[in-house]
């Protein structure tokens, strides 16, 4: 029976893929050329778009393969005019199947006509930046627009369920599913919208977001008497009032934005309601022992001029928020963010900086207060069209500073900074017929941990320093051969980690021409030696290792919308604690039209 | 001839004294004692949230030990109070109860004889003082604190009453921060991944971190990429707060934007992280300078070939990065056709 099911399995498997393969070759622009252009103008279907197909091909030996043997991929991206209602389909489906909670096989598809537009399939809407923005559904979603007012509505699955980390806490010794994290329920997420005016406008908005867990789709049911803790089925209700003005100033443009969330967000769907009574609201959204009530919103002012822009930001996240419209969200935490940018010299020099201030800890009952400011300074200069240099300083300076009244004032304490530096210089020159171009990347980082636990040897400090340096030569000919070599080193010195990483690269690409198709052969080999050593509770773990990899690769221009990109790539590795030798064959194919 | 007793020394004249008084005292006969101790709770509770706390109440993981001294029955109430650093938050008086001498072990405050109290969940809650009431509402948990459970036996009459007294913590530590690369960081070399600890009060819990990184494709959201995409890295680092992408790892191709996020796990111990453990997410753009070489011309510079990614919900955030979404670090894409979500 297990046989016959595989059987089954394959065929389906095999009858997917031919599907797939004529679905490319009906939609391909080939197939959709075949008419004269002078038909293709007055044709009531306009075609554009891409599809294409990636392949992987796997192989390793000495450890554990860390790819699948065989990756395939088919996507298209077309946009279809038919009599004036554009629709847009995207799809992309992969062999793999991972556990993660959406599957890597996304289709889409999404049409307009006049005011109104809809979609189904894969979609990330960006309604409210704390209501509903971010997340992807499988689902569908419709928004209308007459005369500038807005009515949308979207509903789909956020998440499918999976299983995550298995642990044997239980008692019994039984693996429970989730207990260690990485759990994750299938989640439902439906979200309407009302409003005037767009989004990035002049604009009043409102939109609602309910979410819920199917707490079915998960076994996480007691073994050997305990209860994994890491998930729990959650529901979701949520209010996004959103407001904008953007006006004209000169050349340019202003606009201030305030958005804001009013979240109800129920943790554990299975705890005890409370006896609070929320009107016509109570039988969708009872309230429970684990229901929290908590807000998100910011305001900000952002000015955009040819030559110029900038824009002021503040953004205030109470403890306790969350929404099922938003992924990854952190709560309690306000910040002021100033971003100014400027171009000077007729755009040869530009400069870009950022200041972030962030504090959390805002209803001030927890045991340390953190602060983190950001600021960062990127400069662009090309005072010349052969030379080039870009540079940049990034500083991120947090502390955390524990309550008068904690126990564990000394742990709690922190204090970080981290200063990294960068610096490009590139410098091109034409002699003759050859160009040769010349480059360099320095980059210097230093995490320096000051914390007291640190000075006093409570723990290890989380102090390094990594310096990093490339160089590059590279010569192109008349001839399109193009040469180059590189070579590149890496210093890292930390409490809990040294390493050093010497290496060098060469390579060149050659343009051919083969019974008229234009081909560009690619080939790299590097060799690069490490030595590393960690240190970790009194542990010193010492060794060294040398990767010889080798690539090899041709993008061919088979007609002037298509092409066939192969490579293939072997690395072996000598020494270390795991030696090993991959090879991978990568094919794509891309058709745009 | 007789005998003669050895004079008692009068250290020990006092003490027989004193005993006869005790013994002989028109009180002592009657007098019983009503003696609590609250058992169970784990000097750092495993999990701050209030329901998981009432629900770990009321299935018995926490007990509380009465013993009963005495000859005669004792009618008892009991007051428990919840302090947080020394300040009261909430107490509650029971109903009085009977018991006749002995020790009674109680799992549930239902268990016979029962101890019942006129209030509910939310009686308690509306008592809370106002900052406290304020971050249950709005978290669901507990403020972080030590905190103090105690089980003080009110009886009636001439009854000797010895109070139970639990103290525990509440922790909640940070998830790690992500420290470097960071905020669409362009990165020339593989790079180094450093990210701040889970510090905590248990005696040393040896935290793993597990590190993930994924490709963002053109048009997705860093979140949707963690959610979907294959990972380029997915491993776990035993105590360290670094790690390096060293050269013999799954090889990043160059022009390429990455996601990368830690997740934080105690092994072995109920340690509660905030999020689960799991950081922010970050992201960075691997541009070697070898990139340079893949255009047609080599004079181009990367930035004239950046094609913008649109990331507009992540740029425009605060929550991952502090640059803007045209920024001169945007990243460029000029190898993968972008894919467009709606």
């Amino acid at each position: 029976m297990p046989c016959e099911l595989k059987a089954r399995r394959d065929r389906a498997g095999t009858a997917r893929w031919i599907a797939l393969l004529a679905f490319v070759a009906i939609f391909s622009p080939e197939a959709l050329s075949q008419e004269a252009p002078a038909q293709a103008a007055a044709a009531p279907l306009g075609v554009t778009g891409a599809v294409g197909m990636n392949y992987e091909f796997n192989s390793i030996s000495g450890r554990p393969a860390r790819r699948s043997g065989f990756y395939g991929e088919v996507f298209s991206q077309l946009s279809l005019d038919f009599y004036g209602i554009e629709t847009e389909l995207d799809l992309v489906l992969s062999t793999d199947e991972s556990r993660s909670r959406q599957s890597a096989k996304e289709f889409g598809l999404q049409g307009q006509w006049g005011w109104g537009e809809g979609g189904l399939g894969h979609l990330t809407l960006d309604w409210a930046p704390y209501g509903f923005s971010g997340i992807t559904l499988l689902g569908g979603y419709v928004s209308v627009a007459p005369k500038g007012f807005l009515l949308s509505f979207a509903g789909g699955r956020s998440q499918r369920a999976t299983p995550g980390r298995f642990s044997t806490i239980g008692s019994a010794g039984l693996p429970v599913p989730g207990a260690l994290g990485g759990a994750t329920y299938e989640r439902w997420v439906w979200s309407g919208r009302l409003g005037y005016g767009d989004k990035e406008r002049s604009h009043v908005h409102v939109v609602g977001v309910y979410g819920q867990d199917r707490s079915s789709s998960l076994d996480l049911g007691p073994v050997g008497g305990v209860r994994p803790v890491a998930v729990r089925p959650a529901q979701n209700l949520a209010l996004s009032p959103s407001l904008g003005l953007s006006l004209p100033a000169g050349e340019g443009r202003v606009s201030a934005f305030a958005d804001g969330t009013v979240s109800l967000y129920t943790r554990d769907t299975g705890a005890d309601k409370v006896d609070l009574d929320l009107g016509p609201l109570t039988d969708l959204f009872p309230i429970r022992r684990s229901t929290g009530a908590s807000f998100a919103t910011d305001a900000r002012i952002e000015g955009a001029w040819p030559t110029w822009g900038l824009k002021a930001q503040y953004e205030r996240i109470q403890p306790g928020f969350s929404t099922m419209g938003v992924p990854y969200i952190r709560d309690d935490h306000q910040a002021f963010v100033f971003q100014p940018r400027a171009q000077f010299l007729e755009r040869r020099l530009g400069v870009e900086g950022g200041l972030r201030l962030q504090k959390n800890n805002l209803s001030g009952t927890r045991s340390s207060t953190q602060r983190r400011t950001e600021a960062d300074l990127r400069v662009r200069y090309r005072p010349v069209p052969t030379f080039n240099i870009a540079g940049s300083i990034r500083g991120q300076f947090t502390s955390s500073d524990p309550t008068a009244s904690s126990p564990n004032s000394i742990l709690l304490e922190r204090r970080t900074n981290v200063l990294v530096f960068q610096l490009t210089p590139t410098y091109t020159r034409r002699a003759g017929s050859n160009t040769h171009t010349f480059a360099m990347a320095g980059n210097f980082q230093v995490l320096s941990d000051d914390s007291r636990a640190v000075t006093q040897g409570l723990r290890p400090g989380i102090g390094s320093t990594n310096s990093a340096l490339t160089g590059t030569y590279s010569i192109g000919m008349a001839s399109g051969l193009q040469l180059n070599v590189a070579s590149n080193l890496q210093a890292t010195q930390s409490d809990m980690l040294d390493l050093l990483t010497l290496g060098g690269t060469a390579g060149g690409s050659l343009p051919i021409t083969v019974r008229d198709k234009k081909a560009r052969i690619n080939a790299t080999t590097s060799l690069t030696r490490t030595n590393r050593t960690t240190t970790f509770g009194g542990t010193v773990d010492e060794f060294g290792f040398t990767v010889l990899s080798a690539t090899l690769g041709s993008r061919i221009q088979l007609s002037d919308v298509d092409n066939l990109q192969l490579k293939v790539r072997t690395t072996r590795t000598v020494g270390g604690p795991a030696p090993f030798t991959e090879a991978q064959l990568l094919v794509e194919y891309e058709w745009r039209f | 001839m007789s005998a003669t007793r050895p004079p008692l020394s009068p250290m020990l004249r006092y003490f027989v004294l004193a005993i006869g008084l005790v013994l002989l005292s028109p009180t002592a006969h009657a007098q019983s004692a009503v003696q609590a101790s609250v058992m169970g709770i784990p000097p750092l509770l495993p999990n701050p949230y209030v329901d998981q706390f009432a629900q770990d109440v009321d299935t018995g993981r926490f007990s509380l030990q009465v013993t009963v001294m005495g000859m005669r029955p004792v009618t008892t109430a009991w007051r428990v109070t919840l302090r947080r650093d020394g300040q009261d938050l909430v107490s509650a008086v029971s109903e009085p109860v009977v018991y006749e001498p002995g020790v009674y072990f109680y799992r549930t405050f239902d268990d016979s004889p029962a101890i019942e109290f006129d209030l509910s969940y939310g009686d308690i809650v509306d008592r809370l003082p106002g900052e406290v009431r304020d971050v249950v509402l709005q978290t669901g948990a507990l403020p972080e604190g030590i905190y103090t459970v105690e089980v003080e036996p009110l009886p009636l009459g001439d009854v000797l009453s010895i109070a139970g007294v639990a103290e525990f913590e509440v922790l909640f530590p940070d998830p790690p921060q992500l420290v470097v690369p960071y905020g669409d960081e362009l990165v020339t070399q593989p790079p180094l991944f450093a990210w701040t600890p889970v510090v905590t009060t248990l005696s040393a819990p040896v935290i793993t971190y597990r590190v993930q990184i994924v490709e963002v494709i053109p048009g997705q959201t860093p979140a949707a990429a963690i959610a979907a995409n294959r990972p380029v890295l997915d491993t776990f680092v035993e105590g360290l707060t670094v790690f390096a992408y060293t050269p013999d790892l799954y090889p990043l191709q160059p022009e390429r934007r990455y996601a990368w996020f830690v997740v934080a796990e105690a092994e072995g111990t109920e340690l509660p992280i905030r999020e689960g453990g799991a950081s922010d997410v970050t992201t960075f753009v691997y541009r070697p300078l070898t990139a340079l070489f893949d255009s047609e011309d080599p004079i181009v510079q990367p930035e004239e070939r950046v094609r913008e990614a649109a990331t507009p919900t992540e740029a425009r955030g605060l929550r991952d990065t502090i640059a803007p979404a045209d920024s001169l670090s945007v990243p460029s894409d000029t190898l993968r056709a972008p894919r467009q979500h709606p």
